[in-house]
């Protein structure tokens, strides 16, 4: 039985197909393709907790649909830069053009 | 397994949405985008923008992308409701009908 995860970080969502089976180090590596970005570069979340990577998701509980965040590693440094999830916004409906 | 190229849809707000293209495929308007001649793909990735679909609904048509995949071909009788909020009713049915899925 498949199921996805919604992986979440500033205004991105990646649905992802995987499996109770899977530990969040595999994860990574499907991410790896879609972000652009090295697994060991990404710190995975779920309701705020990091996710160890040698787990599966089952391990972990993390159910069909449910909602990650993922964090990138800070260029030049060992740090992690915070959960960062932008909402939408629906009373702040006027498209409003972010700098960059 | 030899992975599909994902495609990356985007909400009215600029929000990014990266699904399976298998996924994707469910809408008839997507799928016919990406198999025309049409030049969609940019970064390897194809985008397609939606300026019509908001962001809240477009997360529930992906959504709906993966419902349809994992019930469509079951027999099983115990399918789960798809649910949907009734206040987004309208929209969504909007967009269904412009994505023709």
């Amino acid at each position: 039985m498949s199921m996805y995860v919604r992986i979440k970080r500033e205004k991105l969502t990646v649905f992802l197909h995987c499996d109770g089976t899977d530990t969040v180090a595999q994860i990574k590596g499907k991410l790896q393709e879609l972000l652009q970005k090295p697994a060991e570069e990404q710190r995975l979340y779920k309701d705020g907790a990091a996710l160890e990577e040698d787990k599966t998701l089952a391990e972990l509980s993390v159910a069909n649909d449910d909602e990650l965040a993922v964090a990138y590693k800070l260029e030049g440094s060992n740090e992690f830069e915070p959960v960062n999830i932008d909402r939408f916004d629906s009373s702040a409906a006027s498209h409003k053009e972010d700098s960059p | 397994m030899a992975e599909k190229k994902a495609v990356k849809l985007i909400s009215a707000e600029g929000f990014e949405f990266i699904v399976d293209h298998d996924a994707a495929c469910v809408s008839n308007t997507i799928k016919n985008m990406l198999s025309s001649q049409g030049n969609f793909i940019e970064n390897e990735l194809g985008e397609i923008r939606f300026p019509e679909i908001s962001t809240p609904v477009l997360e529930v048509v992906c959504k709906s992308f993966y419902f349809k995949l994992r019930y469509a071909n079951t027999a099983s009788k115990n399918i789960p409701e798809f649910k949907v909020a009734p206040e987004m009713a309208l929209e969504l049915l909007m967009a269904a009908n412009y994505l023709d899925m």
